[in-house]
């Protein structure tokens, strides 16, 4: 059994028009040790996808389907129970560290908060243990700047001690929403360079979300392609990205910065938006944009497919 | 922040001084003979300018600004016209009934206000949060001293809790001193503690909209626990503020309700003094009711400080 396992995961939104569906029949797992990227356009559902699994989208959004940690759906428990699990079992790293720590409490305190609310640890020793992990994310003289404010660290050391948080009470997986995305280049390799080491020295498993088809190939285990709220292809990262098979992901996988381009010239993965999730087509999510789309593409929504050992798409031509 | 502390402190006594010039020079342009209004109407001429001559109205204005501002400093606040006694000690036993007075109402103003904003911010969408604002809207919309006239009617006259005004001296009995002002005090906090409530709500509304929220979420906090130790520090700035300018109206309010109490506080004396003209005394009231505001704001300044450890390092 998996880790987390994730069936017929669908997130619906209230709208002025009718309900839609940001993230529309989704399944997946994630094994213990495992890490799972998921790519895709902006607007395909990650990050709701993401904060799905964390119970932590708003009120008024209805969640369908199972989301099971070790084979308990975490859609049946109760707002208490699934406070108990989050920050202790699951934790979540941010895309924005500069806006993601409070600016008025110290690191230290935010640090310490997990610890205090999900273990017995009295004060000092949560102190202790926030230290230890300032050091283990690489912050310098970490028993003195446990009592600086984040205004006073840059983005990069933001993002490690967002980091130290979500791994302080050694959780089962951590759900990282493009934790590089708004750093600097040198910042982004430093930071995912981290996460990686702390991941692999446990048995953590992780979500990794990200737009950047490069830390994919590097650090992923397996990786999974969305597309207008539905998984288009998942798969082993390096079959998927050698031999991809649905348009979309060629498309993406053309869409990857060459060397022979200028720089900052970057190819639209396949030409045409993405379809507003109102006007979001009956049948394959991509129909309108797809070179090889044919009428039937239009017709029914193509299920997932397994097409290679454990390399699943879900388009009708594959 | 050492430094910090200083320039503010320096601003106060500028601040301070700037209103006394302003408080002078008001009264001084204010029509009304002061020895005419001690003598009465029938007085003769000779007398009145003897009167004039003795309380020193016939000196420059400059010279009788210095004078007054360099007797405060050395505690001598000059002599009452009408009560013909030390001003000092006239104002300080009014001080020690109003000043508890505000001070019980900003207590009052400061836990309703916290208390009900969290709760309507905490239920924004539910109806019991909706209700909550209807009621503020009332608090805001009742003019304090028919509030006053409502709590009289009711704790003081039908239930007996309270009495329905006067003041027993505090060295006499303390207890029943603070019971007196218990009524007196809710009714001037309705109407903050309603303004408070509200601005509490959207402050902290716009608070719980902003990423670091959401991180304290999925640490496992409850909502509440994000509420009170997250979400409310953040929003403290502008609810401070907004304190700092009540603070000036609460001290209004409580000429109006000294009057509806029938409690011996300053808004009393400054009321019957200018009444009689005694204009030494509206002088020096007038000087401590801007000096009590400026420094609730002063402090308010010291409290943001305190609030956002942002602005200890930036803001010189
Ligand atoms: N609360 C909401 N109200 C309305 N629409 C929403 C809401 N939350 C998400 N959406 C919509 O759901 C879709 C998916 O959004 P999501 O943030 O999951 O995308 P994403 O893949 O994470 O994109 P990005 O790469 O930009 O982060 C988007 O079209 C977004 O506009
Ligand atoms: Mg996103």
């Amino acid at each position: 059994m998996a880790l987390l396992e994730v069936e017929h995961l669908t997130v619906s939104l209230p709208t002025s028009d009718g309900w839609v569906h940001p993230v529309d029949d989704v399944s997946f797992t994630v094994s213990r040790g495992e890490i799972l990227s998921i790519v895709g356009e902006s607007g395909c559902g990650k990050s709701t996808t993401a904060l799905a699994v964390m119970r932590l989208l708003a009120e008024n959004v209805r969640i369908a389907g199972q989301i099971r940690l070790d084979g308990a759906d975490l859609l049946q428990l109760s707002e208490a129970e699934m406070c108990a699990l989050r920050g202790n079992r699951i934790s979540m790293i941010f895309q924005e560290p500069m806006t993601a720590l409070n600016p008025v409490k110290t690191i230290g305190f935010q640090i310490m908060e997990p610890l205090l609310v999900h273990t017995s640890m009295s004060r000092t020793e949560a102190r202790e243990k926030a230290i230890d992990l300032l050091a283990r994310v690489g912050i310098d003289q970490p028993a003195r700047r446990i009592n600086a404010y984040p205004h006073q660290l840059s983005g990069g050391q933001r993002q490690r001690i967002v980091i130290a948080m979500a791994l302080a009470c050694e959780p089962d997986l951590i759900v990282a929403d493009e934790p590089t995305t708004a750093l600097d280049t040198t910042v982004q390799r430093q930071i995912l360079d981290l996460l990686l080491r702390l991941v692999s020295e446990t048995s953590i498993a992780l979500m990794l979300i990200t737009h950047n088809l490069a830390v994919v190939s590097e650090v992923a285990d397996r990786v999974m392609v969305m597309y207008g709220g539905r998984i288009t292809e998942t798969g082993p990262t390096s079959d998927v990205l050698a031999h991809p098979i649905h348009p979309y992901t060629k498309g993406l996988i053309g869409a990857l910065p060459r060397a022979d381009l200028p720089p900052g010239e970057r190819l639209v993965p396949i030409a045409g938006v993405v379809p507003r999730l109102v006007d979001m087509p009956s049948g394959c999510a991509l129909a309108d944009r797809c070179p090889a789309v044919i009428d039937a593409c239009r017709r029914a929504r193509p299920a997932e497919r397994m097409i290679r050992p454990a390399h699943q798409a879900a388009c009708i031509r594959a | 922040m050492l430094a910090q502390f200083t320039n503010k402190l320096i601003g106060f006594v500028l601040t301070m001084l700037a209103a006394a010039v302003l408080v002078f020079v008001v009264l001084e342009v204010l029509p009304g003979d002061p020895a005419l209004v001690m003598l009465g109407p029938d007085a003769q001429p000779d007398t009145l300018a003897a009167l004039r001559e003795q309380l020193g109205l016939n000196q420059p204005v400059v010279f009788r600004f210095l004078s007054w501002i360099a007797g405060m400093l050395w505690g001598d606040f000059g002599i009452s016209y009408a009560y013909n006694v030390p001003v000092l000690g006239l104002v300080a036993d009014r001080l020690a009934v109003t000043l508890p007075l505000a001070l019980m109402a900003i207590l009052i103003t400061v836990v309703l206000a916290l208390g009900l904003g969290v709760f309507a911010a905490a239920n924004s969408q539910r109806l019991r949060g909706q209700l909550v604002m209807a009621f503020t809207q009332f608090g805001i919309a009742i003019p304090s001293f028919w509030f006053g006239l409502l709590l009289i009617l009711l704790f003081a006259i039908h239930l007996g809790w309270f009495p329905a005004g006067g003041f027993p001296e505090w060295s006499k009995d303390p207890i029943a001193s603070l019971h007196a002002l218990v009524l007196p005090a809710c009714a001037l906090a309705l109407v903050q503690a309603a303004i408070l409530t509200r601005v509490t709500r959207s402050a902290l509304l716009e608070v719980l909209h902003e990423d670091f929220v959401r991180t304290a979420r999925a640490k496992g906090l409850t909502r509440r626990e994000v509420l009170w130790r997250h979400a409310l520090q953040n929003a403290l700035v502008p609810i401070a503020t907004v304190m700092g300018l009540q603070f000036a109206s609460l001290v209004a309010g409580t000429i109006v309700i000294e009057n509806v109490f029938a409690l011996p506080g300053l808004g009393r004396l400054i009321f019957l003094a200018v009444e009689q003209r005694d204009l030494v005394v509206v002088r020096v009231i007038v000087v401590l009711l801007v000096g009590m505001v400026i420094l609730m704001n002063y402090l308010v300044d010291i409290a943001y400080l305190f609030i956002d450890p942002r602005l200890r390092t930036r803001r010189a």
